[in-house]
């Protein structure tokens, strides 16, 4: 058990110093850095610094850049191991794949609270620099988004154990997409009073992430209270869905011919 | 093969010049029709006014994209309105008003970056800038710009009585600055054309800027200014008829107010919201503000909005908790599975 752990750690560890030396994740991250600044220039008629838009587009392109990360990082795990067949000199140290997974998963998790630790404490500097005010709510938004953004990761880490790249950016995006809109899809079976519809929806928003229980933007942009006990349930989903995609992957992993 | 010859002889190649010249013809066809096309149609040329190049950058991208975008920030800077001020503007204007409301502005300002027809935007960011926060020249010329923008527009004549309203009622918002009548009217004229031009009619809108009442305020300021019969001329039109031997007194403006401010009480029912339009009032200056009871509600709507977040545990707990077990339950199953799959591979090699 302590040898698996020390061997996750160790890949996830590895991982993450991959991934800062990845010269067009260090491209993206300083192209961000002026947009970030540039939500200064958005003082039209010198009417003032405006906090709530600078942190509704703090946010968002933070959110995007997540998501970056996500795609970028993760279609470079796992794949290119197999293709460039390195992923067997880890094997053969450690008795079980899927710890390699989630080695790797932890690897890029890592790299996305890093970036986002900056992003989010550079607005958060911004913000005071400008209002003298402290907004502690973004630290609230920004663990949010990392941890949607990890279930994201699990999905694509999972899909890609078994995929090829443009299978795994498709599915990706469509798991992404329908994790938003499972309320919508919800009110049109309601509408239709169609049961069985109703029940092939919720089968599949059971097994595939809802990503809409992690839009908690209009809470930070307002400044709406929010509820602690909410915040570690949405952590407990989190743990749960990653788990089990990742559960998933090693399962397909370890039966894979490699 | 007979009767075919060996050596055909080749075709004359095509003379330069000949080519040259169609080439030529073609290129002043097209120059042409282009400027031609623009000329009848009308719209703006990039001659007619100083793009920036961030501007000529958004024009690039297709028109459904730019309105998608536009009418993301229009639907944000709606929210901002009602949400209320953020903690570093507290206190400077209330929840479901855009009088003061300086956090709307940026969003305002790209909306119309992006797409810059949509006539209530300039309304609302125009009046709030001219009325509301000391920026009477800022709000003018985006007024006008709007104007500029939108020629075609079949709401076209509301922009021009917006600068108009500014002009005119402008004592009564801001001390120290004077009201102009006199350009108001004109603006009033231009609107009133604008909208025969236009076919105005033809869309309806919610918006109190309909001819009659923009014909109703006419008729004071001409009467204010001397002009009793084009006054009566103007409230002829307006469908509220005096007999020529009423007097013409602020009397009958308060009557007149009165009929105003039924007309517009089914349309202020069905735009209960902090962006509603402009309401006049019966006796004294027509008010585009908001009036109190109103600011009153929709502060206490939102108030209810802070204690009923959006995201509560009470809405989705049940449902993620469940979620959560159902997955623990079904990753615990598939790690089993996986150590046995692996122990089954490893034996078969």
């Amino acid at each position: 058990m302590l040898r698996s752990l020390s061997a996750m750690l160790w890949i996830g560890w590895y991982g993450f110093l991959e991934t800062l030396r990845n010269r067009l994740l260090l491209g993206v991250a300083l192209l961000v850095l002026p947009m970030l600044g540039a939500s200064l220039l958005l003082n039209t008629y010198d009417l003032g610094f405006q906090a709530k838009i600078v942190k509704d587009i703090g946010l968002n392109i933070i959110s995007v850049f997540g998501l970056f990360i996500v795609l970028i990082l993760s279609l470079d795990q796992i794949i290119p191991d197999i293709e460039r067949r390195s992923i067997y000199f880890v094997l053969t140290r450690m008795t079980r794949r899927d710890i390699y997974l989630f080695g790797r998963f932890l690897g890029v998790a890592a790299s996305l609270a890093f970036y986002q630790t900056i992003m989010g404490g550079l607005l958060v500097l911004l913000l005071y620099s400008q209002t003298g005010l402290w907004y502690d709510e973004l630290a609230v938004g920004i663990f949010v988004l990392f941890l949607k953004q990890c279930v994201l990761l699990s999905v694509i880490l999972t899909l890609a154990t078994f995929t090829s790249k443009i299978v795994i950016m498709s599915l990706g995006i469509l798991i992404y997409s329908l994790g938003h809109t499972y309320d919508i899809f919800r009110m049109l079976a309601e509408k239709q009073s169609n049961t069985l519809l109703s029940w092939f929806i919720e089968c599949v928003a059971f097994f595939l992430p809802d990503f809409s229980l992690y839009e908690i933007r209009i809470n930070i942009v307002h400044e709406l209270p929010f509820q602690a006990s909410s915040l570690a349930i949405l952590a407990v989903y989190t743990c749960a869905l990653c788990m089990f995609y990742l559960a998933l992957g090693g399962n397909i992993l370890s039966r894979r011919d490699l | 093969m007979d009767g075919v010859p060996e050596n055909l002889p080749l075709p004359d190649p095509p003379r330069k010049w000949l080519v040259t010249l169609l080439f030529l013809l073609l290129l002043v066809i097209s120059w042409t029709s282009l400027w031609s096309l623009k000329a009848r149609h009308g719209g703006s040329s990039f001659e007619a006014y100083d793009y920036t190049l961030s501007e000529l950058a958004v024009r690039i991208l297709p028109r459904q994209v730019r309105d998608l975008v536009a009418g993301y920030l229009w639907l944000t800077a709606d929210e901002y309105i009602h949400f209320g001020p953020s903690k570093a503007n507290a206190g400077r204007f209330l929840a479901g008003a855009y009088a003061g409301n300086t956090e709307i502005i940026p969003v305002l300002e790209m909306a119309l970056f992006f797409d810059p027809t949509r006539i209530d935007a300039y309304a609302i960011l125009g009046r709030n800038l001219t009325l509301f926060l000391p920026r009477f020249k800022d709000g003018i010329r985006l007024l006008q710009r709007g104007v500029f923008y939108n020629q075609d527009d079949p709401q076209l004549h509301e922009l021009f009585t917006e600068i108009a309203f500014n002009f005119g009622f402008i004592e009564d918002y801001r001390s120290g600055m004077r009201n102009n009548r006199t350009v108001g009217l004109k603006y009033l004229n231009a609107a009133i054309r604008a909208f025969n031009r236009n076919n105005g009619g033809r869309e309806k809108t919610l918006s109190i800027w309909r001819p009659e009442n923009i014909r109703a305020i006419q008729a004071r300021w001409l009467l204010e200014a001397g002009k009793r019969e084009q006054a009566m001329e103007a409230l002829k039109a307006a469908g509220l008829d005096q007999t020529p031997d009423m007097p013409l007194s602020q009397d009958v403006f308060r009557s007149l107010g009165a009929t105003l401010t039924a007309r517009l009480s089914a349309q202020s029912t069905s735009t209960a919201s902090g962006t509603s339009t402009p309401s006049i009032k019966p006796s004294t200056a027509p008010s585009p503000e908001p009036d109190h009871s109103e600011k009153t509600e929709t502060a206490h709507g939102d108030d209810e909005h802070h204690h009923e977040s959006p995201w509560n545990l009470s809405a989705n707990a049940r449902e993620a908790l469940f979620h959560s077990a159902g997955l623990m339950v079904i990753a615990g199953i598939l790690f089993f599975t996986s150590v046995s799959g692996f122990r089954r591979s490893s034996a078969k090699t």
